[in-house]
């Protein structure tokens, strides 16, 4: 008996976990509907502090993934860089590429460089899988 | 999605599929074991704890099997741990530990020896952890980061069979860690005690466990390229004795120090990790049986987020 009246504690501490992280992620700063969409596809380079293992990237790759209108994303573990290409329109803001990096427990090392791209991309390095 | 329905099913059923052979059990009194369930998430050092935390809204499933020997296979332990992770924030992330446990208790005859005298099998006492990072420098290619470690250890596990199959008390895991890594090396330290509760008319003796563990990785690889670490720590339990009705327990507590080589294969969200605990000093009070080895190998995914 006293075992099943831990397990409900068990069952209802998970659940509680889940409603935790649901108002977690409510609270996640959704992309600003005043951000300026892009003009052209564009590339978007940033230096990641704090990636010391691929199996970090992992987690990085996930949430760069949510990045608006995201065509192709390359990280190169060996200098600590990301390098994402953009389609036309999209409304990636810095603040949002910098949420999701934090999001990922990493910080941006640098200035995030944005250049436009012509209308094909040519990265194909790293695509989407 | 499949892929990661996939990964809940495989880890079902490698829990359906622990193994079933018999083992031995140390005396209740014995010495101080891995009685304690150290979360091996991520990069961590295998027989200590590690700062690191699973990134925000992600998952992370791992099966870890335990084996340990002592006195020339007396007496052996087996377990499988079926550990669920998620990260609450980058810097806060909860653990569910639910252990399949076989046991079997055997009386020694003479050296290399034993009789079964009592077998169970069943899930044994459920750990709930969590782990806060309350500090991270970050640079380029690598990063300094501090944990607090918390945990309850429930006594779901059954006591009523023979060996027990839980411990029947409630006990307290909390700890620390600390650690540098870089591309071609990373360094840890970290501590964890165990507090323990009255089950059934005896204490079980407080624990606490102390690491050094230095890990090596002979080549940098690309992001999604496999990539090797390899591992060597310094581990140390000590334990104080147990307690029961009559005063002291004399054949409880002591201190174990151990080398632990091991490794960490990763490849995208997936990682295998191994490892090898060698006791070099042994100092246990009374009369208790000397450990020959324990090993850990676990498997590790990660998804969502």
């Amino acid at each position: 008996m006293f075992h099943r009246k831990l397990l409900l504690v068990g069952v209802a501490a998970l659940v509680g976990l889940a409603v935790v992280a649901d108002s977690v992620r409510a609270q996640e700063p959704a992309q600003s509907e005043a951000a300026v969409a892009t003009a052209g596809p564009q590339r978007i380079e940033l230096t990641v502090y704090g990636l010391s293992c691929p199996f970090c990237a992992y987690g990085l790759e996930k949430k760069l993934k949510k990045v608006e209108g995201l065509d192709s994303l390359h990280i190169d573990f060996k200098a600590g860089q990301v390098t994402m290409n953009v389609r036309d329109g999209s409304k990636a803001s810095d603040e949002r590429i910098e949420q999701l990096v934090k999001d990922a427990g990493f910080s941006i090392g640098s200035e995030i460089k944005r250049s436009p791209l012509p209308a094909t991309p040519s990265l194909n390095q790293g695509r989407r899988p | 999605m499949k892929r990661e329905r996939l990964a809940v099913l495989m880890a079902v059923a490698l829990v359906a599929a622990s193994p079933t052979q018999g083992h031995t059990q140390l005396p209740r009194a014995a010495v101080p074991r891995p009685t304690l369930t150290t979360p091996v998430l991520r990069h961590s050092p295998l027989f200590g704890l590690g700062p690191q935390t699973i990134y925000k809204g992600g998952w992370g499933i791992e099966i870890e099997g335990e084996w340990e020997r002592a006195e020339g296979a007396v007496e052996t332990e087996r377990a499988l741990h079926a550990d669920l992770h998620y990260g609450v924030t980058e810097d806060l992330t909860v653990s569910v530990s639910l252990p399949l446990v076989q046991k079997e208790e055997a009386a020694p005859l003479s050296p290399g020896v034993g009789q079964v005298i009592g077998e169970a099998t069943g899930f044994g006492d459920v750990v709930v952890k969590g782990k806060y990072r309350f500090w991270q420098d970050l640079f380029l290619k690598g990063n300094h980061q501090a944990t607090v470690f918390g945990g309850v250890k429930l006594p779901t596990g059954r006591t009523a069979t023979d060996p027990p199959l839980g411990s029947g008390s409630v006990d307290f895991l909390m700890g620390a860690a600390i650690s540098r890594e870089t591309h071609w090396y990373y360094t840890w330290a970290s501590v964890l005690g165990r507090v323990n509760t009255e089950a059934v008319e005896r204490r079980k003796g407080n624990e606490i466990r102390y690491d050094l563990a230095l890990g090596v990785r002979p080549y940098v690889p690309q992001w999604t390229h496999p990539d090797l670490m390899l591992l060597a720590e310094l581990v140390g339990v000590t334990a104080a004795r147990s307690v029961n009705a009559a005063g002291e327990e004399p054949n409880s507590g002591g201190t174990v120090l151990a080398i632990a080589p091991g490794f960490w294969l990763t490849y995208r969200n997936w990682a295998l990790k191994g490892g090898v605990k060698l006791p070099f000093l042994q100092r246990l009070n009374g009369t208790q049986p000397r450990l020959d080895f324990e090993t850990v190998v676990a498997l590790e995914y990660h998804f969502g987020g």
